[in-house]
């Protein structure tokens, strides 16, 4: 895959989507495109949250470790998806573990520098935060439905 | 939820654009149960069996979404969604039960030889026909997978009229998924999109962990040419026809299955009364459009 279809793919990725086309531009210089293989880890529970990920191709697993029991995987993401809130959230520390469940390409963007963008620019700060905040809205529904435990 | 609403998560009078048609019931009496034996039993789940029984000689044949009332003598009678195609067996027929009260719990301890008390069909049934030229979205949640089970069946055998084709299934664990091996034998047809999903995952589970309409975004579809068949808990459904609603699929190409406390089944007792609707006659499969103002509404 060229450069600029990679790049074309952060562009069109459904976290960006309807940003200004200077916004756009902004945080795609920032990102960095990776592979992993699956069984990657992309996230440590209690690590310092030092990135945020978009998922091009592929899927992570969201996970949490519980003594006696395991590893619990709690959700999945795939293609179209964020990965991470806590980059934002003080004390920027991971709080679940995330896995890759397949070969995947994701976008990745240095948390620090994120943040400082965001700071410097408010228009773009306001779109991330307010995009960050429609992926959890949607994930505490999902999660408040899985709560409902609906199929007993 | 009540016995008598338990396992109906579809049935029907039939919805093919804006007919509605009862079918014939079993018997000359409606509410009379002609008695056929029990042919096979499998078991699902730890609460759930599958159990096909004769077609009794005076059965009209059935369509999928469409559902009949089982009776076992001295226990009681419950609506329950056939669960099978007349596409692969004209002599028998599917219903899968989960044991949740006395008359559910009866049905499932039958065994093969065992007689059981039928009427039906009744109710809509899922316009599988008007599918074709279309994409297709079926999503199921929990048991809701069984009354959608005949209509993939048959949408599968019509697979090349159709444009996508796909089944999005959430259970609440994965030792709760219905019809395992078929789901592991429909894996394998090519141009099938078949994505599942548990509310819990476990240890040996490797696949999505999340609510159905997260697998929404993973599936290929044109939502103005999609039709979608929905059925499941009333809250799945209403979020599933959201997240369908919001891609732009159009209301009146969306179908859900709805359950109420099903009793005489041929739109007397008024207990499955839904507004001006009653659920064993008019539905239970409704085009969203047809269905849409009272969906919402508490207490109904």
């Amino acid at each position: 895959m060229s450069a600029s279809e990679t790049i074309k793919d952060v562009r069109e990725h459904p976290f960006l989507r309807e940003f200004p086309e200077d916004v756009v531009d902004r945080l795609v210089q920032l990102a960095t495109i990776r592979e992993y293989e699956a069984g990657a880890r992309l996230c440590r529970e209690g690590d310092l949250a030092d990135r945020f990920f978009l998922i091009l191709d592929g899927g992570v697993a969201v996970e949490l470790h519980a003594p006696h029991a395991g590893k619990r995987r709690i959700q999945t993401l795939g293609a179209g998806d964020a990965v991470g809130w806590s980059w934002i959230v003080p004390p920027y520390r991971w709080q679940f573990d995330v896995i890759t469940t397949q070969r995947s390409r994701v976008a990745e963007f240095d948390a620090g520098q994120l943040r400082e963008l965001c700071d410097r620019e408010h228009t773009v700060g306001y779109l991330v935060c307010r995009r960050l905040l429609e992926v959890l809205a949607r994930r505490l529904a999902g999660t408040r439905l899985q709560l409902l435990d609906l199929y007993a | 939820m009540t016995e008598a609403s338990v396992n109906l998560n579809n049935g029907g009078s039939m919805h093919e654009g804006t007919e509605t048609v009862l079918e014939p019931t079993t018997t000359a009496h409606p509410l009379t149960p002609v008695f056929t034996r029990v042919v096979r039993v499998r078991r699902e789940t730890k609460d759930t069996w599958t159990i096909w029984i004769e077609r009794p000689d005076v059965y009209p044949g059935h369509r999928p979404g469409q559902f009949n009332m089982l009776y076992v003598p001295g226990v009681g009678e419950v609506p329950i969604s056939i669960a099978s195609s007349q596409r692969e067996s004209a002599a028998r027929i599917a219903h899968t039960i989960r044991r949740v009260g006395p008359v559910t719990s009866a049905l499932v301890a039958l065994r093969k030889g065992d007689y059981v008390g039928i009427r039906g069909p009744y109710g809509s049934h899922w316009p599988v026909g008007s599918a074709a030229g279309h994409d297709v979205v079926v999503i199921a949640g929990g048991l809701g997978l069984a009354p959608l089970r005949p209509a993939v069946v048959e949408l599968l055998k019509l697979r090349r009229k159709l444009g996508a084709l796909a089944l999005l299934y959430g259970a609440r664990t994965p030792e709760d998924l219905l019809y395992q091996r078929e789901l592991a034998k429909w894996r394998q047809v090519l141009d099938f999109q078949l994505l599942v999903t548990v509310d819990r995952g476990t240890r040996d589970w490797h696949g999505h962990v999340g609510v159905v309409t997260t697998l929404i975004p993973g599936i290929s579809f044109d939502p103005s040419r999609t039709i979608a068949f929905i059925c499941g808990p009333e809250i799945m459904m209403r979020f599933a026809v959201r997240e369908l609603l919001s891609r732009g699929v159009p209301p009146n190409q969306v179908y859900v299955s709805l359950e109420r406390n099903l009793q005489c089944a041929v739109g007397f007792c008024g207990h499955c009364q839904l507004g001006p609707k009653f659920i064993c006659a008019d539905g239970p499969v409704f085009p969203y459009d047809v269905i849409e103002p009272y969906f919402l509404v508490k207490q109904l």
